[in-house]
């Protein structure tokens, strides 16, 4: 056996149940200082092959075959007690969401510190210098006082940095990291990966990296594998794999990289929409009697304009506010400032009932397409329910046919409207839901984050449907994203948001190439790229 | 004989009635078939629903009451036609039995006694006064020697096999004809039928000649009691239970979605209501309605009416006080679905507010309703007996586990112990509640997203 720190050979996982194959014999080997990524969309079974090595199988799958050995140790012989020295000791693992795998109720330092006392002899003043040392190194801006802090008081970026850190703690050979940066804002992804990659060298580490994203990729690793349905169908050096990938699917993962070079240009049409220093602040409540005392300002003052036939492309991190914008839009949240007039009527004064005649002309598409559909309703009966409810006009059409004409008008078979949201994918029920906004014939979709939920070769057909839709119906977007990269396949015009407020705006062109503000010159930087 | 409908007959009849109407709209939904499935596709599932549905049809049986006519009494005017009615009311299920419930003897004996537990004055041939214990009237009179009883059991218990099994036959068989080839293990709901049915009969047959659970103070059937007390306990469970979902659902429901003042309210509510202690409340309510029974007695024609007045209060009051957790359940998962994704587009859509709450938010709460009102059950058939023991519980004409076991509060004390009634009422209550509980929690599994085994779990 060889004296890798890690070497997978043809590992087997099926169904306890079903005895269906989940991994069908992948082999992989890391070697120290070299990042190896392991590539793939949802349910490839990247993350089942990482557990599997580490013997953390969930209930219902089970390992069928194969062999994994750490530093040619063979782990499948080793029995439970030996096997947990291993994890953590040897291998350590990172996992997407910081938040959930941290302690809430116990400080970040003394997390870290419990994981050294359990695997090494310091003790006392010792061990808090450790702490320190490690937190220093995985750039903990401060680490004396961090130290003391719990991990709501930490950012989502510096949550992931203690996650490092405590994986770090025992000098394991081997870093598992499985989507490590998934959950994070850009910018702050584009810190923790090149904190990675610095660590993988400087401590001679052998990395897995798990990820679909392949921007990721090329920012980090020295090998990829491509895994698809339980196998590994391709695996080259990095730059080899980017410069000329084998495999139709590779292609079909790289291709969905952005373009940063290809713009839409903006077009000069009559104004649909437009906001005028809109502002939603929500109020916090307090004590007893429940005291105003302060408010969230979530929207502060944002003035823009769509006109027909026109993307306007909104861009901001989580917490920006660019979510409360689009619902303000629809009328959701109630505005405590400003104006937004549609089609030049005010609809931010506008009650429940004056608003039901202009719902048919606005619509929304939301992020995630499984929350989205009433999972007791049919498609049919989905996408129906608003024109139902807004008294659409059909003509001599019956509402079955309707259902059936816009299944196909979102390439989906017609016999999917007798189907419930569970038994479709992720691809499909965002068509759905696009079926469902085009239903009532708007003239304006907010579509909030609709692509972010997929996989990337879903992606681009979804975003392809939209820009379809907007050439035939004439239909305005206001997409809300966090990706810049998407953008410039799509937008006419962009507004970055941050902060409750608009910093820049211009058309695509110019934001992408010639930023302005130096938010959105980050927000570029960080925006993983292939060339 | 006269047909009579006590307020609590109609109810369980139109409840049951309810019930299967609302499982066959169920049955629509396919997602909700194939949790059903999931259900009544294990053993386990297949025989505790058969038990219930056991104790079901003994409640319905026994609802189904009338009064006997009396004989005409000798020396009353013949001019008058009419007829007397008997003031003890009957049911069906005392007929399915035998007359069990007639046999009464002077007081305390032992399961399969000959003899009374307790010793009375006698007059012998002579006329001279002795104490003894007294022979039963209504066991093991036909026995020549007290010494055979055991041999006589044994045989009546053997013979009674033959018409029970017979009887299996004829209730079972068409229903293997039908359903040999369905997937769903029927084989273990046959089983458990095939028990009921034997030990029924076996029941009848023995308790024709011996007390089978012993007699009470009153000398009355244990057997019979404990059996009259089934009615009780699943319409207490059903009926209370059914008058707090509306409570618990519609408040939480408009509490989650309207949030605000409504929320404020609904929530002020049952905080209140969950900081009186709970036995408290219903015992002074309980009291109250009490006092309204012995004010207006020209309400009631008979006992039996007031009792059945006096249960029905007691449903209505535990309903009224235990919908607080169901609500603060409800209210907390509506407020999660309100935020999600197909709320939202609904209100983009301009749908009312009615239709948001049936088409979207309550048939995404079920799961937690259907849950709650079988695992309810069973705490509600167990709160009968706590109340009965501290004196507010049911009326004791009706017969009712939670009365049995306030009795046996004197008996075990005694020595030698009485324990029959207690075993009687614990043993018919243990096989309802056991089978309630373990089939809630199959339908627990089958329903709750957040089960590991839930169907309808996503990865």
């Amino acid at each position: 056996m060889s004296e890798l720190p890690m070497e997978i050979v043809d590992l087997q996982v099926a169904n306890t149940h079903t005895r269906e194959p989940i991994i069908r014999g992948v082999s992989l080997a890391l070697q120290p200082g070299k990042v190896f990524a392991l590539v793939g969309e949802s349910g490839s079974g990247k993350s089942v092959t990482s557990l599997a090595a580490m013997r953390l199988l969930p209930e219902g799958l089970q390992i069928t075959g194969g062999q994994v050995s750490v530093g040619g140790q063979d782990l499948f012989v080793l029995p439970e007690l030996r096997m947990r020295e291993v994890r953590g000791r040897r291998v350590a693992m990172i996992f997407q969401n910081a938040m959930s795998a941290l302690n809430p109720v116990q400080t970040a330092g003394h997390q870290v510190a419990e994981t050294l006392r359990l695997h090494t002899g310091l003790r006392g003043k010792a061990l808090r210098q450790r702490v320190m040392q490690l937190f220093a190194e995985v750039g903990i801006p401060d680490p004396q006082e961090r130290y003391s802090y719990f991990p709501h008081q930490l950012s989502g970026g510096q949550q992931q940095r203690v996650m490092i850190a405590m994986a770090l703690a025992c000098e394991p050979e081997v870093l598992i990291a499985d989507e490590p940066t998934t959950a994070l804002d850009v910018t702050i992804q584009a810190q923790v990966l090149t904190l990675m990659r610095g660590l993988t060298r400087s401590r001679q580490l052998a990395m897995l990296l798990i990820t679909h994203d392949m921007g990721v990729v090329r920012h980090t690793a020295d090998e990829v594998a491509v895994m698809y349905r339980g196998e590994i169908i391709e695996r080259a050096p990095v730059e080899q794999f980017f410069l000329a990938p084998r495999e139709a699917y590779s292609r079909q993962l790289i291709a969905a990289l952005p373009d940063l070079s290809r713009f839409r240009e903006a077009a000069a049409a009559e104004p649909l929409l437009a906001l005028r220093d809109v502002q939603v602040h929500f109020p916090v409540r307090r004590g007893v009697l429940q005291r105003v005392v302060d408010h969230v300002r979530a929207v502060d003052g944002v003035s823009l304009r769509i006109g027909r036939g026109e993307t306007y492309a909104l861009v901001g991190e989580s917490g920006s506010g660019k979510t409360t914008l689009g619902r303000a839009v629809l009328n959701l949240d109630a505005l405590t400032g400003g104006a937004i007039e549609f089609d030049g009527v005010d609809i931010s004064r506008l009650g429940r009932r004056a608003m039901l005649p202009l719902r048919k002309r606005m619509q929304v598409i939301f992020q995630n397409p499984h929350s989205s559909m009433n999972p007791r309703m049919t498609v049919g009966e989905i996408i129906s329910e608003g024109m139902l409810s807004l008294g659409l006009d059909l003509g001599d059409t019956t509402l079955e046919e309707r259902v059936e004409q816009l299944l196909s008008r979102v390439q989906l078979e017609a016999d999917f409207h007798r189907r419930y949201p569970h038994e479709l994918s992720g691809g499909q029920l965002q068509r759905v839901a696009i079926a469902r906004a085009i239903a009532v014939e708007p003239e304006l979709i907010i579509c909030d984050e609709p692509t972010s939920a997929l996989d990337v070769s879903i992606r681009v057909g979804v975003l392809e449907l939209l820009a379809q839709l907007q050439k035939d119906f004439g239909v305005s977007y206001l997409f809300i994203t966090h990706d810049l990269s998407i953008v410039p396949g799509l937008a006419h015009r962009v507004g970055v948001m941050r902060n409750g407020r608009l910093v820049e705006q211009g058309s695509a062109e110019q934001i992408l190439t010639r930023p302005g503000h130096a938010y959105t010159q980050a927000l570029l930087s960080a925006v993983p790229r292939v060339d | 004989m006269k047909p009579l409908i006590l307020w609590s007959d109609a109810l369980i009849f139109l409840l049951v009635a309810v019930l299967i109407v609302f499982f066959l709209r169920l049955r629509r939904d396919p997602q909700i078939r194939a949790r059903w499935g999931e259900v009544f596709g294990s053993r386990l599932g297949m025989a505790t629903f058969t038990i219930i549905a056991v104790y079901v049809l003994v409640a319905l049986l026994d609802s189904l009451h009338f009064r006997r006519a009396l004989e005409p009494v000798e020396g009353a005017a013949h001019t008058t036609s009419e007829v007397f009615y008997d003031n003890r009311v009957t049911s069906v299920l005392d007929l399915m039995l035998g007359g069990m419930g007639q046999r009464f003897e002077r007081t305390y004996s032992a399961p399969f006694a000959l003899y009374s537990f307790e010793k009375q004055n006698m007059k012998d041939a002579q006329g001279r006064d002795y104490r003894d214990f007294p022979r039963l009237k209504h066991a093991g009179q036909h026995l020549e020697h007290t010494d055979d009883k055991w041999p006589d059991i044994l045989a009546r218990s053997l013979w009674s096999l033959l018409p029970g099994l017979l009887l299996c036959i004829v209730l079972i068989g068409p229903q293997w004809l039908a359903l040999r080839h369905s997937s769903l293990p029927w084989r273990a709901s046959w089983w458990v039928q095939g028990c009921v049915i034997c030990l029924w009969v076996w029941l009848v047959a023995i308790s024709r000649h011996y007390h089978v659970l012993g007699t009470d103070l009153g000398g009355a059937d244990v057997a019979y009691q404990s059996i009259k007390g089934i009615r009780t306990g699943v319409l207490l469970g059903t009926l209370a239970t059914l008058v707090m979902l509306p409570i618990a659902v519609t408040l939480g429901v408009l509490a989650g979605y309207f949030k605000g003042w409504v929320d404020d309210v609904v929530q002020y509510l049952y905080t209140t209501l969950s900081s009186i202690p709970g036995i408290l409340l219903i015992a002074a309510s309980v009291l109250l309605f009490q006092v309204y029974i012995d004010l207006n007695p020209d309400f009631f024609a008979i006992g039996m009416e007031k009792a059945d007045a006096r249960f029905l209060a007691l449903c209505f009051i535990l309903g009224v006080t235990s919908w607080s957790s169901l609500c603060r359940l409800i209210r907390a998962e509506t407020l999660k679905i309100s935020q999600l994704g197909y709320v939202q587009a609904a209100h983009a859509f301009g749908v009312s507010h009615t239709r948001i709450l049936s088409r979207h938010v309550l048939p995404n709460v079920v799961h937690i309703i259907l849950i709650t009102f079988v695992l309810e059950f069973s705490s509600l058939v167990l709160a009968e007996a706590v109340l009965s023991y501290i004196g507010v519980g049911i009326d004791p004409s009706m017969g009712s586990w939670g009365n049995m076991i306030n009795g046996a509060r004197g008996e075990l004390s005694r020595e030698p112990a009485i324990w029959w009634t207690l075993s009687g009422a614990f043993f018919f209550m243990f096989v309802l509640v056991l089978a309630a509980n373990l089939f809630a929690d199959l339908v627990r599994d089958a329903f709750d997203p957040r089960s590991a085994t839930g169907a309808g779990r996503r990865a």
